[in-house]
């Protein structure tokens, strides 16, 4: 859906609704405020689905719903490290620390560009394993030190700091490393100065429920008990 | 298998019989490194001295020596220092010895030219409590007869002496030992073969090992554990 088209319907939604705004009826948002609303109701939507924060309880991949709801924001960026052996050591994609057993993917969200992991394959050789996402009252159990050299069989990593650590299995695991980073992506935005931009990442039908969503929150905003509402709506943010 | 072979048996089995051991519990490798060596002491020491569940001891049937065959080592001592020889540092268990013995006093141990020849011979086994009554017999066979002598042999501390009646003397020793296998995991690369005992012997040490850790942790897989070390020779 385009953006003017997207602004269109977030006018009809709110007009209807909006009863008591302005003397004609007409939403007394400006562009710009629009889009904040409809912005927020987009990230707002994307991470309910997610989640499974949501009516259904479902997150993704929780049903076939949720899968297409998603799918055209879910991203694969593959051999992260490529190209790394030229550049110092501040300003690689892959970081391996000889010293122990870790290996860091630097600047994850990569600027708004990565909003949520989801998995990670990590290639050594000929061969991949698949990375999986543990706490970090875990992770120190998979840490090389003075008295443990731990065995991995499959890659595990923590998120910090906006980068992910992954602890390997240095006995099996042989560099050079490299990793194929599965992750959704950081939404588009929508703006108003540029009205024909077609945003395709999510379905058609997802747009009326992120205009749906954004009417509410706006009309929360200015019509609603706003600390009863908003607790509420609160609850569904994320 | 390697170093690091042993530690995923271990592990891989740990964790089939207790899910939590592969991420909220998971062992460190020095936890398991140290129940593969109680393992491992435990099946030396079991094989050797036939307290196992077929009550066979060392060379008591072909796989109790293949069990222990790659301990057995020999140590020669060609010079005697005041009737005592040291232990090896790696000295376990004696299997066997053999002393080597030579009279430059009595007129009728035979010669070669003016060299009096070395004769080897067993020894007799003493103890601190018995040692004096051996001495003191006069018909032990420590004492020289008919050019013929089995000197006494006593362990003390981590040395091991010996006595003769005068008339001879112990120049040389040999001594066939059990020798203490390397740890398991006390090395750099984890992927070095562990070579000290035999492959067939590797998978029976994990299973003491987990049947060690089971019945420290009281899970009731101990019993499977158990059955395990029992049929799996």
């Amino acid at each position: 859906m385009k953006n003017k088209d997207i602004l269109t319907g977030f006018d009809i939604e709110l007009d209807k609704n909006a009863v008591n705004i302005g003397i004609s009826g007409c939403p007394a948002f400006l562009p710009a405020e629009k889009c904040y609303w409809l912005n927020k109701a987009y990230l707002q939507l994307i991470m309910r689905k997610f989640t499974g924060n949501n009516t259904l309880q479902a997150g993704f991949e929780g049903g076939v719903k949720r899968i297409f709801d998603l799918e055209k924001l879910i991203k694969t960026d593959y051999s992260l490290g490529d190209g790394d052996d030229l550049l110092p050591d501040e300003n690689k994609t892959l970081l391996f620390n000889s010293n122990s057993n870790t290996l860091t993917i630097n600047d994850f969200t990569k600027s708004k560009v990565r909003l949520l992991f989801i998995t990670a394959v990590l290639r050594f050789g000929n061969q991949s394993t698949t990375i999986s996402l543990i706490e970090h009252k875990d992770a120190d159990k998979f840490l090389k030190t003075y008295n443990n050299n731990p065995w991995i069989e499959t890659p595990v990593a923590v998120v910090r700091d906006n980068k992910i650590v992954i602890y390997l299995d240095t006995e099996s695991m042989v560099a050079p490393y490299r990793v194929d980073l599965t992750y959704v992506k950081y939404p588009s935005t929508i703006d108003y100065t540029t009205p024909e931009t077609d945003i395709i990442e999510i379905p058609e039908y997802m747009w009326n429920e992120v205009i749906s969503l954004a009417t509410l929150l706006a009309l929360d905003n200015i019509e609603s008990q706003r600390l009863e509402g908003n607790s509420e709506l609160n609850k569904l943010s994320e | 298998m390697t170093h690091r072979q042993l530690q995923i048996g271990f592990e891989r089995a740990a964790k089939l019989a207790d899910p939590t051991l592969e991420i909220e519990n998971k062992l460190n490798s020095d936890t398991i490194f140290a129940c593969l060596n109680i393992g491992k002491d435990k099946f030396i020491k079991t094989r050797y001295s036939g307290y196992n569940s077929k009550a066979e001891g060392f060379e008591e049937t072909q796989k109790r020596i293949d069990d222990l065959r790659t301990l057995v080592t020999i140590e020669q001592y060609d010079t005697i220092t005041d009737n005592s020889i040291t232990l090896p540092e790696d000295y376990l268990f004696t299997l066997g010895e053999t002393a080597s013995i030579s009279s430059s006093t009595s007129p009728c141990w035979p010669k070669t030219g003016d060299t009096p020849i070395v004769k080897t011979t067993d020894v007799t086994e003493a103890t601190i409590e018995n040692v004096d009554a051996i001495l003191a017999n006069t018909l032990s066979e420590y004492r020289l007869r008919l050019n013929k002598a089995k000197p006494i042999r006593l362990y003390q501390g981590n040395t091991i002496k010996f006595f003769t009646d005068g008339n001879y003397s112990v120049v040389g020793y040999k001594l066939t030992y059990l020798k203490q296998p390397m740890k398991i995991g006390d090395i750099a690369t984890l992927s070095t073969e562990y070579t000290d005992l035999p492959e067939h012997t590797h998978q029976e040490i994990i299973n003491i090992a987990l049947q060690y850790y089971m019945s420290v942790k009281g899970t009731p897989q101990i019993q499977v554990f158990a059955n395990e070390v029992n049929t799996m020779e």
